[in-house]
């Protein structure tokens, strides 16, 4: 991989020197004056605690507060959730702007959803009933939490010395901004479900607690705190679709919104399917109004923003075109479902490739296959979306790597929602669909090694050390390994493909636990032959039964081999990248190998002067071996 | 230096900072300034970058700073990310599957993979690669778990190695 040291190398010396005493010089200037110990204006910086005598590295926007709420984001979305889904029981509003935000922060507080839903803007959150409601249920099938209608149990929430101020935007819609006031929030562990205790199991109790000061949850942008709020029928809700709009409006500087200008009358389609067609064309043709024009003015009011959304998309120029499309509607009262086929190009020049949406998409084995070859060169598309995005983009989020080892088929379904007689295509039912059928489809299999906790599922096969082994054909995305081993045992892990492009680098990592799941770090698997990243042994600590939990997808024809250190390759353990080894090449089916396997020690990075770090020959050192306490 | 120098409280650059100090901080200077280059946009220059995290970290007090260099990194780290989020921006205002006019860069095409990254993890492949570190304190000075990190780095040689090998062919 010299190459790319190389092109590293190469970036790193790019640019206009000024030199150490200009930079510094200049930045001595432009830095303000502060009172570190008061003051928590640090745009990295977002917990509020006091600042230790020690100061650790800049921890970026995920804090301790941050890393709770991503500790327990499985509980914390549900917790979202119920509001959407007590919505159903009531919408009363408040008398004031400031009184819904104060009601919001009360529900906070005492973790009503109920009371928080009341004053939520009704349009907006109506489509999130059903999708929450699924996602409750599906979280208490998977014990993720002990009942669904208590989902935030064990979090403890608490706003503060909130104190508010309001401007009218226009008649009927209100910034109130939040001048000063504190969300608290701590975990106890003994009140999660018995999944979430272990999975939390390595957690600090010194990081289950956190508190934000709310006034600057925005400061990294220059902006106070605000939350939009809007009258309905005479009583106020926080509108989260307006609240989030008017934040990137402000944080570019662009022109205000025309509150309440859309006519949803003189918008939208005559037809569900004319909706969805002319939202494809108007994108593809840069058409930025009457792509606004096809959003729903309830339930996304991007029409109000319209001057500030045309100007910011104004050199945004989307590079495709269209071929083919295809629509079929299927509708019940003012909602509907078009069924979408199309494909195009997209790109230009060697970045030319097709795009597709229904038809056939390839599974993961195409995939693999794909990558073997040139990507776009055996006709297939380089973008390709069909039947139940359900089951495969929500996946993007997560794994690694996108797909299900299955094909998928079929036309993919797009909401329209119809008001005052027109035609509109509703991005967020279409998105909660897709979070629907992922729900529906999600089972322990994808969700648990998320969580750390992998090593409770049915292992999909056992290896025996230092022999090869082939795994189960599956579709899906994680596969737990189970193996035996002695305590004081270094092992490392080599994979191989027996057919296809044999020469295609394939890289797997595992997570590596004992049964009873202790976390023990991780076993790599180097290809066969290019173990650049190889050479890392891990030690088992005791004898007896492990897990391997692996999220990487494996092309059917993969061969993992878990080499104790005593049989493994030489070239394993000191790839050739590192200086020595054999190096093993393929040419067709045909293996040769050069160089030597004895090995050879590693030169350490050395400062050179002051013009970067080096290697050099005047420090060694050998491969190391990683011991895992 | 400072108009507000007085406040109760409230120090200067000039206040928090001895010549000792300020000389530990030039010394980063080099090795930042490399490591800002291989991280930030193309079209922002590393100095600026260097400049930037040496403001933030001249705010603090030097004695509440565990490791000068760490601390440096990772701001630049946090301050290319936000370039790069607000270079996104206006992109990310309507959905797109590419764009033509966007990308103003005239950087080599055989970077062009290398810039693609995210700038975590060209920091990550920077450490480990140039600079020879193991993967966890890689992923610690970046700010990413051991776990993610070893996951982008397997993506991201995967990619550029795959990159590299068709070059010689017809690129």
């Amino acid at each position: 991989m010299s190459e790319l040291r190389d092109r590293l190398e190469r970036l790193a010396t790019r640019g206009s020197r000024r030199g150490a005493d200009a930079v510094l010089g200049d930045a001595q200037r432009t830095a303000p004056a502060q009172n570190p110990d008061t003051d928590a204006n640090y745009d990295d910086l977002e917990v509020i605690d006091a600042l230790p005598l020690v100061t650790a590295e800049p921890a970026r926007r995920r804090g301790r507060f941050a890393t709770l709420i991503a500790a327990t984001g499985v509980v914390a979305l549900l917790g979202v959730g119920m509001l959407a889904v007590t919505a159903m029981f009531g919408s009363s509003g408040a008398d004031s702007p400031e009184g819904a935000v104060r009601q919001l922060a009360d529900a906070v507080s005492h973790k009503d959803p109920l009371a928080a839903v009341d004053v939520l803007e009704p349009t907006e959150v109506r489509s999130m009933r059903e999708t929450v409601k699924g996602i409750t249920n599906r979280a208490a099938d998977l014990k993720i939490v002990d009942s669904a209608s208590q989902p935030l149990a064990g979090v403890d929430l608490s706003v503060d010395h909130l104190q508010l101020s309001s401007t009218d935007l226009a008649d009927g819609y209100t910034k109130v901004t939040i001048t000063s006031g504190t969300l608290s929030a701590s975990a106890r562990r003994e009140a999660f479900s018995h999944l979430l205790q272990d999975a939390t199991r390595t957690w600090d109790p010194a990081q289950s607690n956190g508190k934000v000061d709310l006034a600057r949850l925005a400061a990294s942008n220059h902006l106070p705190t605000f939350v939009m709020t809007v009258r309905r029928d005479g009583h106020w809700y926080v509108s989260p679709m307006y609240t989030a709009l008017e934040y990137e409006r402000e944080a570019a500087g662009g022109p205000p919104a025309d509150f309440g200008s859309a006519d949803a009358a003189r918008l939208g389609a005559d037809s569900p399917e004319q909706a969805v067609s002319d939202a494809l064309h108007a994108w593809q043709a840069s058409d930025w109004e009457r792509l606004i024009a096809l959003a729903p003015p309830d339930e996304l009011p991007v029409y109000d923003y319209r001057a500030y959304l045309e100007q910011e998309a104004a050199d945004v120029h989307p590079d495709f075109t269209i071929a083919t499309l295809t629509t079929s509607a299927d509708v019940s009262g003012d909602r509907g479902v078009v069924k979408l086929e199309a494909s195009g190009t997209m790109g230009s020049g060697s970045d030319r490739g097709r795009w597709q949406v229904g038809g056939t998409c390839p599974s993961l084995g195409g995939y693999f296959s794909a990558y073997d070859d040139e990507p776009s060169s055996d006709g297939s598309s380089n973008l390709c979306l069909a039947g139940d995005l359900g089951t495969v983009v929500p996946m993007r989020l997560f794994a690694p790597e996108p797909s299900p080892d299955r094909a998928s088929s079929g036309p993919v379904s797009i909401e329209v929602v119809r008001e005052d007689g027109r035609w509109f295509v509703s991005p967020v039912s279409t998105a909660l669909d897709l979070v629907d059928s992922f729900v529906a489809h999600v089972d322990a299999r994808t969700i648990y090694p998320l969580i750390n906790l992998g090593y409770l599922l049915p292992p999909d096969a056992t290896l025996t050390l230092n022999q090869p082994t082939t795994l189960p054909s599956s579709d899906s995305f994680n596969h737990v390994l189970a193996f035996d081993g002695t305590a004081g045992q270094e092992v490392i892990g080599q994979v191989e493909r027996t057919s296809g492009n044999r020469g295609f680098d394939y890289y797997v990592s595992g997570d590596l636990y004992t049964a009873d799941g202790k976390d023990l770090g991780y076993v790599d698997f180097a290809p066969k032959g290019a173990g650049y990243y190889g050479g890392s042994t891990t030690t088992l600590p005791v004898t007896g039964s492990y897990r391997l939990v692996i999220f990487e997808p494996l092309p059917s024809d993969a061969t993992l081999t878990l080499y104790d250190r005593d049989h493994a390759p030489k070239d394993l353990l000191n790839p050739p990248e590192n200086g020595g080894g054999s190096y093993c090449t393929y040419s067709g089916n045909t293996e040769s190998c050069v160089g030597t396997a004895s090995p050879v020690p590693v030169p350490l990075p050395t400062q050179q002067g002051t013009s970067g770090l080096y290697y050099g020959d005047s420090s060694k050192r050998s491969v190391a071996t990683t011991t895992v306490p | 230096m400072d108009a507000r120098g007085g406040a109760a409280g409230v120090t200067s650059v000039d206040d928090r900072w001895g010549i000792e100090d300020l000389d530990a901080l030039r010394a980063q200077y080099e090795p930042l300034r490399r490591f800002a280059a291989v991280i930030g946009r193309w079209d922002v220059e590393p100095d600026d970058l260097v400049q930037e995290a040496f403001a933030k970290v001249l705010v603090r007090q030097p004695a509440q700073i565990r490791d000068l260099g760490a601390y440096l990194r990772r701001t630049v780290v946090n301050l290319a990310t936000d370039e790069r989020r607000r270079f996104g921006r206006a992109a990310s205002a309507a959905p797109k599957i590419a764009t033509d006019g966007a990308a103003v860069d005239a950087y080599p095409s055989d970077l062009a993979d290398l810039l693609a990254l995210p700038p975590r993890v060209r920091a990550l492949l920077y450490l480990v690669e140039v600079e020879g570190q193991p993967i966890a304190p890689a992923a610690t000075a970046v700010g990413m778990s051991n776990g993610n990190a070893r996951v982008a780095l397997l993506r991201a040689r995967r990619r550029l190695r795959a990159e590299l090998s068709k070059e010689p062919a017809g690129e």
